[in-house]
Formats: structure tokens, C-alpha cells, sequence
């Protein structure tokens, strides 16, 4: 079996004194996609916020590690741009509006920044330009969003698009998607979804934080977990997706 | 301890027994002369303004007040060539650049500056004007009692305004005539330098700009003033605008004086008939700094967009005082400040709108937008709306806010480390002042400075 890319034991979390993670085990291995399914306030989107780093989440006991150059690496150590650095991506579900930062110089600073952690020479603006020509493609984005501020006066599907455009141009070793699906007509999901298949590879990680079944018809998941009461409960192979959808969570949540 | 105004006295005293005050007399500005005779009545008599004073009550005068006061060096040989090795001398802006007038304490300096012939275009120093032969300047000057005689403003000067008019040394003169336009920038460089750090003393300048913009003509000027950090001086500056019927005139005031300095700057703006301005104010640098704007739209259909931007820290202090006077009806005028905030800093926004009784159809606005980056710096702003016509629209509004920790997060998520994310927000809040200025070649003169001075500033913890 491959090197995990990411290994999460017996984690517990507190957002404000309160309890949501409550010993969660999960491990992620390169090319594999991971959908995690689960109820309201079952924890959910604070797995996606905690590997991210978001400050506001306290980890009250268990472990994080992350494979950097072939060794397991204590991603609580990593302040949250290290992380980023370091490959660890995560589309918001709900994407921050930025006034007055353009689109184009939010992704080049995080261009920039990711190829002056790996030594490599930065972008200037016009070679940046071509550069991001390709990646719209992928989220078939209108050039016009690029001059304007990051989210600003953006739709729910422009914001969600918007986040698949940066994980393109960021290419991430292990991204979470907190419930990306959410808002999008079936349109705007088909274009996000080809996006995401598009951007998965051999040596990449994705994990789908998601409440519907429908996303995952257009991209298909190796592994589906129920997350319920901040711990895994069940585990299996896409088809458990489809009986979540038929049955609800209740036959698994006692 | 010394007494600022008692040793501003004595230079006056000392500077007329050798006469060294410009010789006005003979001249179109022999009037002038008269107005400083006046202006020192009216400063001596007093000492400087205390925080009981209405228009000083955020701002302290008390380390001004209690300096003993120097007439700061002539721009001589070795000032000059001491402001070279520290940096100091401006540089030319390249070929986007009309003209450039360099002043070292208030007395104008031939070989760092260029003013090449411009067809209808006249910038000049006082000094050289008063000489000057052509017909356009002396008209110029001679029409320039009459311009103000008219342009009275509303409220009373501050003693900083009144001691330049007693103690100007010399002039930056611009004059454009009728219906020329001019696209690239007049700068006018003012230096400045000091007593040594911690003598107690101040060496003090009075910079004069006077700026007489023809019917229909069109103007564009940087008006910049530094000096060196750790010396001691005091600046009390000047600068007149008139504008005649339909012309176009963008002014920008960019403050970036040594960190041990103590800034005074008056602008004030008369506009006739259809004509527009476009001032903003940029005040980077000073211990201490006070800028008062006053404009005065005395005809129908002038417009004025007043715009100011402030970055202070450690324990600077600025403050911007503007007043707006809507003489007559059919007059705009739109305000937007906007200030960062570091350390202990402080800054001060007092707008005054004033709508006279029969100025119909007047539409004002004024925003002041703060961004604390540190839970010790803090804001004072206040609105004075005054408006005694009935049929106009007036708004303001105030906000002081900080740093989004979820804008943070966002960025540090997207690998962009946390001093570079706040660059870059304090730039997205900081350069619409900028970037809306009309002229490209004014846009392309100011973003460089302002996003240095933005990227030089730090958040603190709350």
C-alpha cells in the first residue's frame, strides 16, 4: 500500500469550549478521492477548517500528519500558508469576498508564493497571464472575473468556480471541497465537477465534503464515510452514497 | 524650554533688519507686504492654539509651543550637498514630468531644479517672477490681490497660515494661461532640514505655492514635502489654487517629512464658474502633522473632489481639517479619506461642509474610512455639516474598522503569508484614492510611494 498522504487519529476538536470532533480516524492515500457524508453539525466542515489550520478550531487531542518529502509531518505544527505551501488546499464553502484585492493578484501572490517556497523563480505579471489563459479553461471562467476583486459581487456559483480556478492554478497534493455542490444549479455543478476530475491525478488526494449523492454522480469517489456525532461511523465504497440517499442517516446514527 | 512664538518674533525682527524678507515693494505684490504686517499682528499677539480651542482639541501644539524656534539654513553649499549624501535631493521623475521646482527650506534651489519652456505654461520661482518681463506673469501677479481679495474662505486661519504669510522667503509660481492644457505634472520639491535630534530646538520653513489656473486651461501638480528622520523642524506651508471659468486643475499635497518633524500645511481653493479641482492629500510622514483644506466653490457648476489618505504609526499623530464652502448653488463637492493606523498612533478627521442660504441644488458627500492595524492607535472624525439652503443633497458617514482575521485565514489558506496578506488588504483599502485620480501620469507618480509606505506597515495583535 502507498505512503499515506494524510493520516488523522483519534482526533478531537473544540470550537469555542465545544466538543464537534470527538476521536475521528481517517487516512488518505495519493489518488485516492474521499467522499465524507453526514448529517448537519456532525462536524463536517471543522475536519475541512482543522486541516486547513483556521485558528478558531482548538485540537484537544490526536494526531494530524502529513507526508512532506516521504516523511509524516505534524501538520499542527504548520502555520496555515506553510500548509498551503506544502500542497494542503481547501475550497471554502463559503468563499471570503476581498474588496479591493483583483483576482488575478490574489492568485499570483499564492502562485508566487508556492514556487518561492520551492525555489523556483516567480512569475512576472505577463507570464502569469499566459499561464492562468490555461487554468480557466478548466472552470470555463470568463476572463473579466480576473480584474475584479476576489468574490466581490460574485453569484454562488462564480464563488465556487472561483475556488476550483485557484486550486487549478495551486495544483494541491491533498485538497478538501467543503460542500463545493452547495448552491449550484445542475449546470454550474456539471462545469465544477469536470473541473475537479480534470485537476485529480495519480499523486493527489481529494476529499468531497458533501450532503448530496448528486455530486458524486459526476465525480465518483473510491471511499464514502459517515461522519455523524464527530466520528466516522461508517465507511464504504460509492454504493454506500446511494443508500444514504434512499435511506437517510438515521438506520446509522443511534 | 523655550517659547515657539516669542523666538518666531525675533526671527521676524531679525530677518527685517537685514531685509531679508522678499523686497515687495515696487512690485504687482506690493500689497503683499502689507498682509504680512497684518498676518504678524495677528499671530504674535497670541500664543499657540490648546486643546480648548474647538479646532485643536485632538491635537496638541504643546511640543511646538514650548521649542525655542531657528530660522532654518539657506539652501547654501553645504546644505546642499549634505542633502545629497543623505539622499535627500529629488530625483527628475523622467519624461513624464512638465517641470520640477526644488525648494530647500523655502528658498529655491537653480541647479536641482528644471523648468523647460512650456508654450502658455509658466513655472517659475516668486523670486524670478518678480523680475520677470513677460506680460502674462505680471498680469498674473497684478490680477492676484483682486483673486484675494475675493477669495476670502470661512473661518479663521490657523497661526501656522498667518506666519508664512509673514515669513515666506520665496515662491513656487504656476500659471497657466487660457485654454492650454497641460497632461504631465508639474512637481514642486520641497526640502527640508533640521536642528540636531534632541536639542529641543526646531528649525522652522514656510513654503508659499501659488497656483492661477486660466479659463479652460488644464493642470496637473505634485506638491511634495520631506526631510530627513531624527532632525527637528517645523514646516508652516501655503498653497493657493484659483481656478477660473472651466478649469481643470488636479493638486496633490504628499506629506512625507522626517520622523522628528512638526507638519502645517494650509490649501486653500477658489473656483470659479464651471471649473473643477481635484485635490488629494497624502500625509505619510511628520511627528506631528495638520493639514487644513479649505475650498471655496464660489460660482455655479464648480465641482471639487477632496480626497486624503494618512498612514501613521509608532506614535505619529495626523490630522486633516477640511471645509468646503458652497457660496452658491449648482456647486459638488465629494470627500473621501481614508487613513491606516499603526502602534499608538493617532489621526484626526474634522470635514466641514458649509451650504450658504441660497446654494440650491448643491450636492456634498464626505466618507472617512479608518483601518486600525494596532488596538493602541485610535481615530477622532467628525462631520460639521452646516447647511442653510433646503433643496440639496448632503451626506457623511465614518467607519473605523480592523482587519478581518477571516480575510487572513483566507490568504494564509492560498500560501500567501500573513505580512504580505496584510499588504496587500491595506493596499486594496488604501489605493482607490489613488487609482481614482484622473490623470495616469499623477496615478503613475503616487501608486510606487503610497504601496511602499503600505507595505511598511505592520499589524499588531489585538
Amino acid at each position: 500500500m502507498a505512503q499515506a498522504l494524510l493520516e488523522i487519529k483519534n482526533l478531537s476538536v473544540a470550537v469555542e469550549g465545544k466538543k464537534v470532533l470527538k476521536g475521528l480516524d481517517l487516512t488518505i492515500r495519493p489518488g485516492e478521492v474521499h467522499a465524507i457524508m453526514g448529517p448537519n453539525g456532525s462536524g463536517k466542515s471543522t475536519l475541512s477548517k482543522v486541516v486547513a489550520g483556521h485558528p478558531a478550531y482548538e485540537v484537544t487531542g490526536g494526531t494530524l500528519r502529513y507526508e512532506v518529502n516521504f516523511q509524516m509531518r505534524d501538520l499542527l505544527e504548520m502555520e496555515p500558508d506553510v500548509r498551503a505551501k506544502e500542497g494542503v488546499f481547501l475550497a471554502f464553502q463559503y468563499p471570503i469576498e476581498v474588496p479591493g484585492v483583483s483576482n488575478s493578484a490574489f492568485l499570483r501572490a499564492s502562485f508566487n508564493s508556492i514556487l518561492k517556497h520551492q525555489g523556483a523563480q516567480e512569475l512576472d505579471e505577463a507570464q502569469f497571464a499566459q499561464f492562468l489563459e490555461k487554468k480557466l479553461e478548466v472552470v470555463k471562467m470568463d476572463p473579466r472575473f480576473l480584474d475584479r476583486p476576489v468574490n466581490v459581487g460574485f453569484s454562488g456559483g462564480e464563488k465556487k468556480r472561483n475556488e476550483i480556478l485557484q486550486m487549478a492554478v495551486l495544483s494541491p497534493r491533498l485538497a478538501f471541497l467543503d460542500e463545493t455542490d452547495s448552491g449550484l444549479d445542475i449546470d454550474a455543478l456539471r462545469i465544477v465537477a469536470e473541473g475537479v476530475n480534470r485537476l485529480r491525478t495519480k499523486e493527489n488526494g481529494i476529499v468531497l465534503v458533501t450532503h448530496y449523492q448528486r455530486l458524486l454522480d459526476h465525480i465518483v469517489p473510491d471511499f464514502v464515510h459517515v461522519l455523524a456525532d464527530g466520528r466516522i461511523v461508517e465507511t464504504g465504497d460509492k454504493s454506500l452514497a446511494r443508500r444514504l440517499e434512499e435511506r437517510g442517516y438515521d438506520w446509522l446514527v443511534k | 524650554m523655550g517659547n515657539a512664538v516669542d523666538s518666531l518674533r525675533q526671527i521676524y525682527a531679525e530677518l527685517q533688519a537685514h531685509r531679508a524678507l522678499p523686497a515687495l515693494a515696487g512690485t504687482p505684490l506690493a500689497w503683499l507686504e502689507r498682509e504680512r504686517e497684518a498676518a504678524l499682528a495677528d499671530w504674535s499677539a497670541r500664543e499657540l492654539p490648546t486643546r480648548k480651542d474647538e479646532a485643536w482639541k485632538y491635537t496638541s501644539l504643546r511640543d511646538v509651543a514650548e521649542s525655542e524656534i531657528l530660522d532654518a539654513a539657506g539652501a547654501d553649499a553645504r546644505t546642499l550637498s549634505a542633502l545629497e549624501a543623505a539622499g535627500l535631493r529629488p530625483r527628475s521623475s523622467g519624461s513624464r514630468t512638465a517641470a520640477n521646482l526644488v525648494f530647500v527650506n523655502g528658498r529655491f534651489v537653480p541647479q536641482w531644479s528644471v523648468f523647460p519652456e512650456t508654450p502658455g505654461v509658466h513655472v517659475l520661482p516668486l523670486s524670478a517672477a518678480l523680475r520677470a518681463e513677460g506680460a502674462p506673469v505680471r498680469s498674473a501677479l497684478t490680477g492676484l490681490r483682486e483673486i484675494f481679495a475675493s477669495a476670502a474662505h470661512k473661518g479663521a486661519e490657523t497661526p501656522f497660515a498667518a506666519m508664512n504669510a509673514s515669513l515666506f522667503r520665496d515662491a513656487a509660481l504656476i500659471v497657466a494661461e487660457g485654454s492650454v492644457e497641460l497632461e504631465a505634472p508639474v512637481f514642486l520639491n520641497f526640502i527640508h532640514t533640521g536642528a540636531f535630534p534632541g536639542s529641543g530646538r526646531l528649525t522652522a520653513s514656510f513654503p508659499r505655492v501659488i497656483v492661477l489656473a486660466g479659463a479652460r486651461s488644464s493642470l496637473r501638480v505634485i506638491e511634495s514635502h520631506g526631510g530627513a528622520d531624527g532632525a527637528g523642524y517645523l514646516t508652516a506651508g501655503v498653497t493657493d489654487l484659483h481656478l477660473g471659468e472651466g478649469a481643470r486643475l488636479s493638486h496633490v499635497r504628499m506629506q512625507r517629512e522626517g520622523d522628528e518633524s512638526f507638519h502645517f500645511g494650509t490649501t486653500r481653493s477658489w473656483q470659479s464658474r464651471g471649473s473643477r479641482l481635484e485635490s488629494l492629500q497624502i500625509s505619510l510622514g511628520a511627528k506631528l502633522s495638520r493639514q487644513d483644506l479649505k475650498v471655496r466653490l464660489a460660482e455655479a457648476g464648480a465641482e471639487a473632489t477632496v480626497d486624503g489618505l494618512y498612514l501613521t504609526r509608532g506614535r505619529q499623530h495626523a490630522d486633516h481639517h477640511t471645509a468646503i464652502e458652497h457660496a452658491v448653488g449648482d456647486t459638488t463637492s465629494s470627500q473621501l479619506y481614508k487613513g491606516i493606523l499603526g502602534g499608538e498612533s493617532r489621526a484626526v478627521f474634522n470635514g466641514r461642509v458649509w451650504i450658504a442660504k441660497d446654494a440650491q441644488r448643491s450636492s456634498s458627500s464626505q466618507l472617512n474610512n479608518n483601518l486600525l492595524l494596532s488596538p493602541r492607535a485610535e481615530v477622532d472624525t467628525k462631520p460639521e455639516l452646516e447647511i442653510f439652503a433646503d433643496d440639496v443633497k448632503a451626506g457623511h458617514g465614518a467607519t473605523i474598522g480592523r482587519l478581518d482575521p477571516e480575510h487572513l485565514f483566507y490568504f494564509k489558506s492560498r500560501a500567501i503569508p500573513e505580512q504580505m496578506a496584510v499588504a496587500m488588504l491595506a493596499e486594496g483599502f488604501a489605493q482607490d484614492v489613488v487609482t481614482r485620480l484622473s490623470s495616469e501620469a499623477l496615478r503613475e507618480a503616487l501608486l510606487p510611494p503610497v504601496r511602499a509606505a503600505v507595505r511598511g506597515l505592520k499589524v499588531e495583535a489585538t
